[in-house]
């Protein structure tokens, strides 16, 4: 990482390749010093993050390397949903003043895109149009489940808008607050810790200004150390399509006790009126 | 009694076993340090898989920890692990994970984020110095291992310290995962550099068990110095098509690479 810094400070454009784990742990302060601390162009590109490790053990699993990396003032952090995102997304961080990181995987992901998906970093795709909930996902097996748990509760009469938040720093909150104020609530869904993740990050944009229910998926805030590839890994640390689905209905049932509620609270306040 | 060279044969047969699993093996890193481990665990180390966490044990750190596969297959050898359990290495739901788990018996830490292993040795070598204690530390170190930065910072402190009981072994196979290690980032000449760090330096044939059990017997090489043992190993030794090959670094066996590198082993058995 100092080396990379190193060579973007004569004007070069390095790309610099490692773990995510050791990128955001162990290179942790040439990251934040000499990198972002500088503002230098240098491009950061991670493999294995989140578990996509999986066997390897915990040693390799980088589930904290986003909540590491977003206190990095200037860095701009990318988590691509497939293959095809990511050229798009190496091609569209390209020409960009500052530092940049980009956070892939290890084995192939079915692609989620069937058409080359336009990126803009720094906005958020939305992939599917809905209104009673939103899904907000990271990375390549998240937004795979987002999308089926969209179906899954188009079919129990929820419509579920997903977004393929693919840029965690600078965050959109623009379609944060969209979602926060259009539907019941927001599920967010990471390979990551729910310490300091995506689940975080929206929290915090949309407490400060449209407060609305947030339900977090992602790995509990303990060590992984059991054995299995990455989905079954994910699957056990409770991040799956059927947690979407469940938190996704709780969500639009939540909204309809409050509404509920407030209709009771309006009856009988219009009714102590007209006695009154 | 096996013989330690039946045992280290066994110990390769096993981590070709393990290899078959879908995410394979760390094979050629994991054969390489056969005869170093066995030699370990056979005459050297002080631990016994009735009391591991007895306060005077020997600690035994396996910094590269991409070559878990080998110590399984030596923990089994020593009733540290049911032979059984090998099968399930890498598999969901297994203990046996590609780098080692604390909570394996025999696991004094986890490792296989590289660099790390010889602060922890220096470490325990330190707390047992401060106690009074007749505990030892062996660390085993890749040579690739030694671009880490880290591993120096500790043999300068372990030097200026005068830790006699810790020792390093590096297994010098000269090939990392992207080439050979002196294409990649030179690491010669490597005794001198140890030398000039405050340690004794041995250096011996990794894969002769009577040079390494005279080696290790002679610990510490110099009184009041740290002694790090390097081994000159071939990467995937005992499997002719893996031997000295970078790509052997990590290997998915399949059934029939399974039989040829099994064939390969046994045409070379000796007892």
């Amino acid at each position: 990482m100092g080396v990379s810094a190193g060579l973007a400070a004569t004007g070069l454009r390095p790309y610099a390749h490692t773990l995510s784990g050791f990128a955001a742990a162990r290179a942790c302060e040439q990251l934040k010093v000499d990198i972002a601390g500088n503002n230098l162009p240098v491009r950061v590109v991670v493999t294995h993050g989140g578990l996509s490790s999986g066997h390897y053990g915990p040693t390799h699993h980088a589930v904290d390397d986003l909540a590491i990396l977003r206190t990095m003032p200037n860095l701009t952090i990318v988590v691509p949903a497939d293959a095809a995102e990511t050229e798009q997304a190496v091609l569209a961080t390209a020409d960009l003043p500052g530092p940049v990181l980009i956070r892939l995987g290890r084995a192939a992901t079915p692609l989620v895109h069937d058409t080359v998906p336009e990126f803009v970093p720094g906005r958020a795709a939305q992939l599917r149009d809905g209104d009673d909930v939103t899904i907000v996902a990271t990375g390549p097996h998240p937004v795979l489940m987002a999308l089926r748990a969209h179906d899954e509760l188009a079919t129990l009469g929820i419509s579920a808008r997903v977004l393929n938040m693919h840029t965690i720093k600078p965050l959109d909150t623009a379609a944060l607050l969209r979602a926060a104020r259009e539907t019941a609530g927001i599920v967010t869904v990471e390979d990551h810790l729910v310490v300091g993740g995506l689940g975080a990050a929206v929290c915090e944009v949309v407490t400060q200004d449209a407060p609305v229910r947030v339900r977090r998926i992602g790995v509990p805030d303990r060590f992984i150390d059991r054995v299995g590839d990455e989905r079954d890994l994910l699957v056990a640390a409770g991040v799956s399509t059927e947690r979407i689905v469940a938190q996704g209905l709780a969500l639009a049932e939540a909204q309809r006790n409050d509404r509920a509620l407030a209709e009771r609270h309006h009856a009988s306040r219009a009714g102590s009126s007209s006695r009154g | 009694m096996t013989s330690l060279e039946e045992r280290a044969r066994r110990v390769r047969e096993r981590v070709l076993k393990m290899g078959t699993n879908p995410h394979g093996v760390h094979v050629g890193g994991s054969l390489s340090l056969a005869e170093i481990l066995t030699v370990l665990y056979g005459e050297v180390l002080r631990v016994s898989p009735e009391q591991p966490d007895r306060p005077d044990r020997d600690w035994f750190v396996l910094s590269k920890g991409h070559a878990s596969a080998a110590l399984y297959a030596v923990l089994a050898e020593h009733g540290f692990l049911d032979p059984a359990e090998l099968d399930t290495y890498a598999q969901a739901g297994s203990r046996l994970a590609g780098h080692p788990l604390r909570k394996l018996p025999g696991v004094e830490f986890p490792t296989g984020s590289l660099g790390h292993g010889l602060s922890l040795g220096l470490g325990v070598a330190l707390a047992a110095r401060r106690t009074g204690g007749t505990s030892r530390a062996f660390v085993v170190l890749g040579d690739g291992e030694l671009q880490e930065g880290s591993v120096w910072e500790a043999a300068m402190s372990a030097g200026h310290e005068g830790l006699d009981n810790l020792v390093a072994i590096v297994d010098r196979n000269r090939l990392q995962i992207t080439g050979g290690t002196e294409q990649c980032v030179s690491l010669e000449p490597l005794p001198d550099r140890w030398r000039s760090f405050g340690w004794a330096v041995a250096e011996v044939d990794g894969h002769d068990i009577d040079a390494l059990r005279a080696t290790f017997a002679a610990v510490p090489a110099t009184p009041g110095r740290p002694t790090v043992v390097i081994a000159n190993t071939v990467k995937g030794k005992g499997v002719r098509l893996f031997e000295d090959q970078k790509k052997s670094h990590a290997v998915q066996l399949t059934p029939r690479l399974h039989q040829r590198a099994l064939a390969s082993l046994n045409a070379g058995r000796t007892t």
